[in-house]
């Protein structure tokens, strides 16, 4: 059996890269990236706790998030698209109109 | 707590692999580079998830992120193609052959560490007993059937070819004989929510304890698709709603009429449908004087 501390790791290593590329990048849809990354960490880190407690709620929680992840990009998507028809551009450093 | 060695090659293999696709999708120069590398990365917990113990969740991750998700952001990047936040001088130009190189080698580790952990248990698992040789002689044919299929569809000149064969049709190989070789009981896997009892247990608590957040989680996705509709509708004349005849009041009543709120227990009113109306009032109308009070009555005698 892997010890948890293992996937912990992982988990928080992949969760390191998603928050930094959330942050890093210019571009709107590869934020939407970044954030794929994140939520695939949080899941590894529910299927590795309900592998180790004998649990199968971590299962149903992954499930969740894989569901939620779906709707997230579904919508985030589609405001990406509908915003790049106003700014024509998916830049998200152009997007100034609220800007004091 | 002492680790089977062989998961621990396995383990190592895919976090490996997780991590590089990872940083390989934020840090690559163009988009559609960093979506592909998105798809490894993803393919690459499928496989992290079998290895705990949940091929169902495996799976459903193959079916859900990369078969839809996936394509969704790949219609995206078609969609915004060419964005000025692409750092390439030619942004036509294709990837470069260690780019290639390196994402077919991933992706067929991957794959390859996907396929051995699913098929290691269950019915593959039986009929791989059934063939000569066993599993390493199934998964050489499955190597030469990616190799195959890469070749038949790789449009690149022949070392291309041979390259991409190569790493498709070994990769898969080379994790069957180091799957094989390092002595991998597979008995860890069995417990926790163990593979063959993996999917009952999940349906068992999703259908059973959860049953509430799975059916709010279906509103949710309706919302969540009806939203995304909305918002990406087209401007201007597409979505001109001109064409629309609102109705009059007569088949508004008629409407209402067959939905009674005496026999149940529906909110009613006169459907105000003039544009300056906030649809249904108590107002007092002729038609619908007598049956508003008679609702609150039947409604407080009911309660």
């Amino acid at each position: 059996m892997i010890p948890m501390t293992w996937i912990t790791g992982l988990s928080m290593l992949l969760f390191a890269v998603g928050v930094m590329g959330l942050l890093l990048q210019r571009s709107a849809l590869r934020i939407l990236i970044a954030v794929e990354f994140v939520l695939n960490a949080a899941s590894l880190n529910f299927v590795a706790a309900s592998r180790f407690h004998n649990d199968g709620s971590g299962l149903v929680f992954t499930l969740f998030n894989i569901t939620l992840a779906a709707a997230e990009a579904a919508v985030g998507l589609g405001i990406l698209i509908h915003s790049y028809r106003h700014v024509r551009s998916v830049d998200v450093t152009k997007s100034t109109l609220l800007r004091w | 707590m002492t680790v089977d060695p062989g998961e621990a090659v396995a383990f190592f293999a895919i976090a490996a692999i997780i991590l590089g696709s990872a940083l390989a999708s934020v840090l690559a120069r163009r988009t559609f580079h960093s979506v592909m590398f998105l798809g490894l990365t993803l393919v690459s917990v499928a496989a992290m998830f079998i290895l705990l113990g949940s091929p169902i969740l495996g799976v459903l991750q193959i079916l859900v992120y990369v078969g839809g998700i996936l394509t969704l952001f790949i219609f995206a990047v078609m969609f915004v193609a060419g964005d000025e936040t692409e750092t390439v001088d030619v942004p036509d130009a294709p990837a470069g052959k260690a780019t290639k190189a390196t994402f077919g080698l991933l992706l067929a580790i991957a794959l390859g560490v996907y396929l051995t952990l699913l098929f290691g248990h269950g019915l593959f698992g039986v009929l791989a007993a059934k063939v000569v040789g066993g599993t390493p002689v199934v998964f050489l044919l499955l190597a030469l059937a990616f190799g195959l299929l890469a070749w038949a569809l790789a449009k690149a000149n022949w070392t291309q070819r041979v390259a991409i064969t190569a790493t498709l049709g070994l990769a898969p190989l080379l994790l069957a004989a180091v799957g094989t070789a390092v002595p991998w009981q597979g008995a860890s896997l069995q417990q926790g929510p163990g593979t063959e009892a993996d999917i009952s247990t999940l349906s068992d608590l999703l259908f059973g304890q959860y049953v509430l957040p799975l059916e709010i989680l279906g509103v949710l996705l309706t919302a969540a698709m009806i939203g995304a509709l909305v918002i990406a509708r087209p401007l201007g004349q597409a979505s001109d709603d001109s064409h629309y005849v609102k109705p009059d009041q007569a088949t508004l009543d008629a409407a209402l009429a067959v939905s009674d709120p005496a026999n149940h227990g529906l909110v009613t009113g006169t459907y105000n449908s003039s544009p300056t109306g906030t649809g249904l009032t108590a107002a007092p109308a002729a038609a619908s004087t007598g049956t508003a009070p008679a609702v609150a009555t039947s409604e407080g005698g009911a309660a």
